[in-house]
């Protein structure tokens, strides 16, 4: 049969034919054989192209770290965090979420001492939570 | 004025012309592309950024569907670094159009298809699966299905099949604009043009393509030709970085569907669909349209409120016309025209979608070399497009190398996949220009030298200068600066050039800045005033 090509006699014979697909899709399902166990198979699937990145209360987190208006007074305070530069831990590293497994590079401390996250979230004029953003940052990278 | 000779010339350097002039060049045509902007920065550009089969058009026309989805397996395999997989979590709640059985039939008809686009089958999620899979979802969920489809940078794509036309001979110049045609009574000889000079300057050619979308009606009238369209504005909301961990469709107040799809290190949501009668030049997104998209997606991800939108997009899609018919109800499906009758040696090729681009180029190249009495075969759907020859080397191995960070390594590559070393190539500027994509100086220094970047927004689109969360803010000077010095900028040049791209900026952000894009703009504005 062919294909419908979009003229109204087209429409008629696409809508049949879904009609059709319907149909059998219920049969299946009224005869049990409909069912998959998708949420696994999702996790199978999608778990290791690091589609799921955040956790639930990590995902809470987010519209909070959105906010650096990029004024830079967080590294005036606290410096760098291993080679980043404190306000690209939210306005470039926490984007790209699962081309992060790759970067973990960026983020070793080599022997330095972390910066004092605690002392530039205080000194955030917006409240973005540092801490925990490099916290994030860093299990996605060595993840 | 100068003058030159062609086989070809192909007006419009959106992905489509773009796709005809180097499937042309590929077969051995002399060609000039000519784009009066830059390339991909119409209709390409503000689209939803995605390469898919299309599952709504199994309701109206399914040959789209099949040949959308042939068409994205061609482009998945030529442009390898430019696309990633986006998968679609549906969620499907009470007073939906579809129901759940009704949405999963469609998606086992769907799923016929995704092996052509190398695309896995769908699933069927609980509430509870679902929930987990991407914790914002609202409570009122029924249930909900996968999908997969791809996404692309339409801007890069639109480059890299400018740069394999150049590098099989084609001529390509952006900033280009055709002011008319010449013309031997009702035939097309060639085209007169305003090249990035300013001069006026002459291209003659045995046919003429007409690959300007929605500006075709405007180029047709120059031939005396009736081109029809019922041309569409589309809207998205830009925000700053992945807010979902999969692209999320839903029901718009209308019914209309809806997609918020994560791409890269930002997402868009969108779009809109209304009938436009204005010029395409002129396109304004106002706030009735930003709060449209919002309000859908209230229902089904009510946290997207509180994320950070940092701009927002505008296109005219150059849909086919059609009476009696929705917007939305509107087919994607294009055309080539040979205005054989009323306008020789002028071709239109009109309608289509992004996912289809090649497969109309191809159809157009094969009707130029019918009248070029050209034999060759198209070549388009096998050959790599620069930068997808071989896979890239590892993004931290790259890093190593040219003692970037990994993170700009990685970024680097999904622009210029196996060339990215070329960049540093000469003059290795490995510092950085933009921090929050992040660009090298280096790259931009090469866009400069290489890809046509003759203004900021050019460099926005080939390199994404600007595009992340501080839209600019900290990046437009230091870049003034580093395209100035490959392409001759003088200091006032350079400060009009920020000037100019701030005010472009400006545009797409007013609609959509929160508190927090507030303080930022203040912030810079108070920073360029001191």
């Amino acid at each position: 049969m062919p294909e419908p090509t979009g003229s109204r006699g087209d429409r008629v014979s696409a809508l049949s034919r879904l009609a059709l697909a319907y149909a059998r899709h219920q049969a299946r399902r009224w005869s049990g054989r409909g069912g998959r166990d998708g949420g696994s198979a999702a996790e199978r699937l999608y778990r290791p192209e690091h589609y799921l990145a955040l956790s639930a209360d990590e995902r809470t987190l987010l519209p909070a770290m959105s906010r650096c208006i990029n004024c830079g007074i967080c590294s005036l305070v606290a410096g760098r965090s291993g080679d980043a530069y404190l306000p690209d831990l939210v306005s470039a590293y926490l984007r790209p979420l699962p081309q992060l497994p790759g970067v973990a590079t960026d983020l070793e401390l080599n022997g330095r001492p972390e910066a004092d996250l605690e002392a530039a979230a205080a000194a955030c004029p917006v409240g973005v939570p540092l801490p925990a953003v490099a916290a994030i940052v860093r299990r996605l990278a060595t993840s | 004025m100068t003058s030159s000779a062609h086989d070809v010339v192909v007006i419009g350097g959106g992905v489509t012309g773009a796709g005809v002039a180097r499937d042309l060049a590929r077969r051995g045509a002399s060609v000039l592309l000519l784009e009066k902007e830059d390339y991909g920065a119409g209709t390409s550009g503000a689209s939803s950024w995605m390469i898919h089969g299309g599952p709504r058009y199994l309701e109206f026309d399914w040959r789209t569907t099949r040949l959308s989805a042939e068409d994205a397996g061609k482009i998945v395999t030529i442009a390898r670094h430019l696309v990633h997989r986006v998968v679609f979590l549906i969620p499907v709640l009470p007073g939906d159009k579809h129901n759940l059985e009704r949405l999963e039939t469609a998606m086992e008809v769907y799923d016929r298809f995704q092996p052509l686009k190398l695309s896995n089958h769908h699933l069927r999620l609980t509430p509870d699966e679902a929930r987990r899979l991407e914790p914002g979802l609202t409570d009122a969920m029924l249930g909900a299905m996968t999908m997969e489809e791809w996404g692309v940078d339409p801007h890069r794509l639109t480059w890299a099949n400018v740069q394999d036309a150049v590098e099989k001979g084609a001529r390509a110049q952006n900033h280009s604009r055709v002011v008319n045609l010449i013309r031997d009574g009702r035939t097309v000889l060639g085209v007169r043009y305003r090249g990035p000079d300013g001069g006026l300057h002459e291209a003659r050619a045995r046919v003429t393509v007409n690959a300007t979308g929605p500006w075709s009606p405007e180029l047709g009238r120059m031939a005396e030709v009736d081109i029809a369209l019922r041309p569409a504005k589309g809207i998205h909301i830009v925000y700053d970085r992945r807010v979902s961990n999969f692209a999320i469709s839903c029901d718009a107040i209308d019914g209309r569907g809806l997609l918020m799809v994560p791409h890269g290190n930002f997402t868009l949501a969108g779009t809109t669909d209304d009938d436009f009668y204005g010029d395409p030049d002129d396109l304004e997104v106002t706030s009735d349209e930003v709060d449209y998209i919002l309000q859908a997606f209230d229902r089904v991800m009510p946290s997207l409120r509180e994320h950070r939108a940092i701009r927002a997009t505008a296109g005219v899609r150059p849909t086919i016309r059609r009476w009696r018919s929705y917007e939305d109800d509107l087919s994607r499906r294009y055309e080539v025209v040979d205005h054989a009758a009323e306008a020789p040696g002028l071709v239109s090729v009109i309608g289509g979608k992004l996912s289809m681009y090649r497969l109309m180029a191809e159809e157009t190249a094969n009707l130029v070399c019918v009248k070029l009495g050209l034999e060759a075969s198209c070549t388009t759907g096998s050959a790599p497009l620069p930068g997808s020859e071989v896979e890239p080397e590892p993004a931290q191995e790259l890093a190593r190398r040219f003692e970037i960070t990994a993170l700009a390594a990685a970024r680097l590559q999904t622009r210029q996949g196996c060339r990215a070393p070329r960049v540093f190539e000469g003059r290795p500027e490995r510092g950085l220009v933009c921090r929050c994509e992040p660009i090298t100086i280096a790259e931009l220094r090469y866009a400069a030298r290489l890809e046509q970047v003759r203004t900021l927004a050019d460099a926005f689109r080939r390199v994404g200068l600007a595009a992340g969360p501080c839209s600019g803010a900290l990046c437009l000077d230091r870049a003034a600066e580093v395209v100035g010095r490959e392409i001759g900028w003088s200091p006032s040049q350079r400060r009009q050039a920020v000037a100019e791209f701030r005010a472009e900026l400006w545009l797409g952000r007013a609609p959509v800045l929160d508190r927090w894009g507030w303080a930022e703009q203040e912030l810079v504005a108070g920073a360029n005033r001191a």
